[in-house]
């Protein structure tokens, strides 16, 4: 009995421990890499991969961020005390048989999974439908073909940014990467819940001058495991305290066999067409044409996939429905922000903050006490009302 | 039979053989119920343009915050530009009516005043001008209170010992009316003129025309000035006052109860009229509704009460019990929020049951100030009323802008049920103060007469 109390107290605190582990975070750019490639630019375009190193007391997941052809990101949760190795010429070769196996741990990752941004669409929403599927006029333009910034780094804040431009063109196409190491709420909105080992990504596409006046734009994302059972639900909620304006929350989650969760990727179905956000200057997103039969293109997904293999994928596109005033096109304001987060495991789902819970409460047990003291008064009265009025004198 | 109208006399008289008039002359005959009904509608019509213009914004919030790109404190803003003032001016108004100018060329005034106002919103709109915009809705401010003071006092003039009530249900309603249908109609004129113009010259023109009902009701009040001076002519009555005295010192005597109606009348309007204000954008969001429909639900509110308002003062005239009826009302509005707030059911049902209930509320509510002061403090009871409530509207609209942009929906609706909340509270202290002390608030119309009557023999 008593030993039975003691070891559910240890694995209750070992549980608390593991709840609130802030993970250590290191972040490394082109780790390990000799070759003067990895520090200037080539066509005006670095070579990015960043490395980050998310150090738990049990685990550690590992996040790769990589602009190496197309922009990729990939998990990795292993034992603690691995190490990476890089075999940079190989993984540079942009030869499939070559870069297989070019980044290796120590020991074998527990799990892993990746998430591959192939191409940004722009299409001209004639209709209003605001889907890219039912555009005839649709530009592509693919990560693989941009021109790549260097990777600039705000340690304190645990968070970098990936900036890419289109040839020859003004405006970019920015990646602000997080990882937080422990589990929080973005600072800024739609202020995404971020586990300590996962990450957010708020893609904005800023200053690009489009085709049309009736141009939206939208976003391919590939989801790299090796299950290729992608689930793409929504949850509504009816707490919008985070995420003003916004009640559904989506999640994309690859399934094992056994219906277990490898990866995720979240997101609130609101993008901001300003800078600061606001509410006032959002509109919402379209998320449509699940597939399951996409190829890899030559990222770094080659390192940890076969070159034949399929993948699920998904459109993301940034307008409503409707025609001017209601459906946003870019033209409006040339700008548009939208945050995702990815990480390992179920996505995690929204909870009321305890502010909002105790004012709930107290809302609700206020008048009824009053009530129940108001009847209990009346009542009180009403009995020695009817004795007096039997006894009193006339 | 006498030509003299006594307050005895029945609306529909017993028709003299000798009196063989025309409608015409009916009409145009001072000493006729018909010409009374004739005044009456210009008399509703008065406020006409000022509740149609007034809630502009609300119509066309989205419209507004892409068109001059500001925030959802900023476009509430306009709505506090309206309240702030009257917090003092309420008393102002009535006293110009009273001192300077006279009821017929103080509603004139005013009238122009609210028209003015609207042009200048609307000027401002046209050149995006915010300041300019906010200047309007203040100018407008002044005038469109001090109106409704004016029509008050037209209606005690004329109505006063006949049908009062009744006058008063039918404004109210005219006045909900006046929002409903520009709920209804600034959308489709909005997106008419978006055809040739965009932007804020759009939202200006729309604007513009929008200000055609302040002219309609100018007209009004023209009319009514010249029935008016013919009924003075021909039936010579006392003069007329707006209100009694306002003595600020009334005030600070005046008893527990009337300070708890107050209190509910700012609760209960501060749940319903900023919600009405900021609640299209929460229908699309949270319901998925198009633009058109989510604009419906929100006019629901108005609408409702166009229709309710009259025949719930009349009930609760009928049967008394006030205090019950404004706890019931509060109650089932607590439900609708809570509908909103935490179900994702339809929110026409919740927004029609708080279309009954603010009916029910505003028809029990009321009255129940002439129940509890004296006659010759219900000027300074009323005013003051009114600008408590403006106090609430005004600062509450500030919040609950900040409210929607920090914390979203979620946590403004449980600010609207917390405000609730103190309502209901006030409500059962109420019942229970003036049950306790032998009031007449809470008890039957039958037994109030009693009691009333048993008090003047007294």
């Amino acid at each position: 009995m008593g030993l039975k109390f003691y070891s559910s107290l240890i694995l209750f605190i070992s549980c608390a421990i593991l709840i609130n582990a802030d993970r250590q975070v290191s972040v490394s750019w082109n780790p390990d890499c000799m070759d003067p490639i990895c520090n200037k630019p080539v066509d005006d375009s670095y070579i990015n991969l960043v490395y980050v190193k998310l150090t738990g007391s049990n685990d550690i997941v590992h996040l790769m961020y990589s602009t190496i052809e197309s922009f990729t990101i990939m998990l990795f949760r292993t034992n603690l005390n691995v190490n990476l190795n890089i075999d940079w010429d190989n993984l540079l070769s942009k030869n499939a048989s070559l870069m297989k196996d070019s980044i290796k741990f120590t020991e074998e990752p527990l799990e892993f999974g990746g998430y591959e941004i192939q191409s940004i669409y722009e299409f001209v929403d004639y209709d209003g439908s605001a889907s890219m599927a039912q555009s005839n006029e649709t530009y592509t333009y693919k990560t693989s073909q941009m021109l790549w910034d260097k990777f600039v780094s705000n340690e304190s804040a645990a968070s970098g940014v990936l900036i890419a431009r289109n040839k020859n063109t003004k405006g970019s196409y920015k990646f602000l990467i997080r990882y937080p190491g422990k589990d929080e709420r973005d600072k800024v909105l739609p202020h995404l819940f971020v586990k300590s080992e996962s990450s957010s990504i708020d893609f904005q596409i800023d200053s690009i001058e489009p085709k049309s006046d009736l141009s939206k734009f939208g976003i391919n994302l590939l989801f790299l495991t090796n299950m290729p059972n992608l689930s793409v639900s929504t949850k509504r909620t009816i707490d919008d305290e985070y995420t003003p304006g916004t009640f559904k929350l989506w999640n994309a989650e690859t399934m094992n066999n056994d219906n277990k969760v490898e990866n995720y990727l979240q997101w609130k179905p609101i993008f901001y067409y300003s800078d600061p956000k606001s509410l006032e200057n959002s509109t919402i997103t379209q998320q449509y044409d699940t597939r399951h039969n996409d190829a890899l293109s030559n990222g770094l997904g080659l390192v940890f996939y076969d070159d034949h293999k399929l993948f699920s994928s998904l459109n993301v596109s940034f307008g409503l429905e409707g025609k001017g005033k209601d459906g946003y096109f870019y033209n409006q304001t040339q700008f548009s922000s939208w945050a995702f987060s990815v990480g390992m495991g179920a996505a995690p789902s929204e909870k009321m903050s305890p502010i909002v819970s105790l004012v709930i409460f107290v809302g609700f047990g206020l008048p009824a006490l009053a009530i129940v003291i108001g009847l209990l008064v009346m009542i009180v009265k009403k009995i020695r009302g009817s004795n007096t009025s039997e006894f009193s004198p006339l | 039979m006498s030509n003299e109208i006594s307050e005895t006399d029945p609306i529909i008289q017993y028709r003299d053989v000798s009196d063989s008039e025309n409608l015409g002359s009916k009409l145009c005959n001072p000493r006729k119920a018909f010409f009374r009904y004739f005044a009456l509608i210009f008399m509703c019509l008065l406020s006409f343009g000022s509740y149609f213009c007034y809630d502009n914004p609300a119509a066309l919030q989205d419209n507004f915050k892409k068109d001059l790109k500001i925030t959802t404190a900023t476009f509430t803003a306009f709505y506090s530009w309206y309240s702030w003032p009257n917090v003092v001016l309420c008393f102002l108004g009535g006293y110009l009516i009273d001192r300077v100018f006279g009821i017929r060329l103080g509603a004139m005034f005013f009238s122009t005043l609210v028209l003015t106002g609207q042009l200048v919103f609307a000027f401002g709109a046209l050149w995006n001008e915010i300041w300019l915009m906010n200047v309007g809705r203040f100018i407008f401010g002044i005038g469109g209170e001090s109106l409704a003071v004016a029509q008050n006092t037209y209606a005690v003039a004329w109505f006063f010992g006949k049908e009062l009530n009744l006058v008063f249900g039918l404004q109210l309603s005219i006045a909900r009316l006046g929002s409903t249908v520009n709920l209804i109609v600034m959308g489709p004129i909005y997106d008419a003129i978006g055809k040739t113009k965009t932007g804020y010259e759009c939202l200006g023109t729309a604007l513009l025309i929008a200000a055609c009902t302040c002219v309609f009701s100018l007209g009004c009040a023209g009319i009514l000035a010249i029935l008016d001076k013919r009924r003075t002519n021909v039936v010579p009555s006392e003069p007329i006052k707006a209100g009694d005295e306002i003595k600020l010192s009334d005030a600070l005597k005046f008893p527990l109860p009337l300070w708890l109606v107050f209190i509910i009348c700012v609760a209960f309007y501060c749940a319903v009229f900023p919600f009405i204000s900021l609640g299209k954008v929460f229908f699309i969001s949270k319901y998925d509704f198009s633009p058109v429909t989510a604009n419906s639900a929100d006019s629901i509110v108005y609408l409702i009460s166009a229709f309710a308002s009259p025949i719930c003062g009349f009930l609760v005239d009928l049967v008394g019990f006030n205090t019950v009826w404004v706890t019931g009302a509060i109650a089932a509005t607590i439900g609708s929020h809570l509908l909103l707030a935490f179900t994702f059911i339809n929110p026409f049902v919740a927004m029609i049951l708080m279309g009954v209930s603010y009916s029910l509320l505003a028809a029990s509510l009321w009255p129940m100030v002439a129940l509890i002061v004296p006659k010759h403090q219900l000027g300074t009871a009323y005013g003051l009323m009114q600008s408590v409530q403006n106090l609430g509207l005004a600062c509450i609209s500030l919040l609950t802008g900040i409210i929607v942009d920090e914390a979203g929906y979620f946590v403004l609706e449980v600010f609207f049920l917390g405000s609730l909340c103190i309502a209901l509270l006030c409500a059962f202290t109420l019942y229970f103060v003036d049950s306790y002390r032998g009031g007449i608030l809470g008890v039957s119309k039958k037994r109030r007469q009693e009691l009333q009557k048993m008090t003047s023999e007294e």
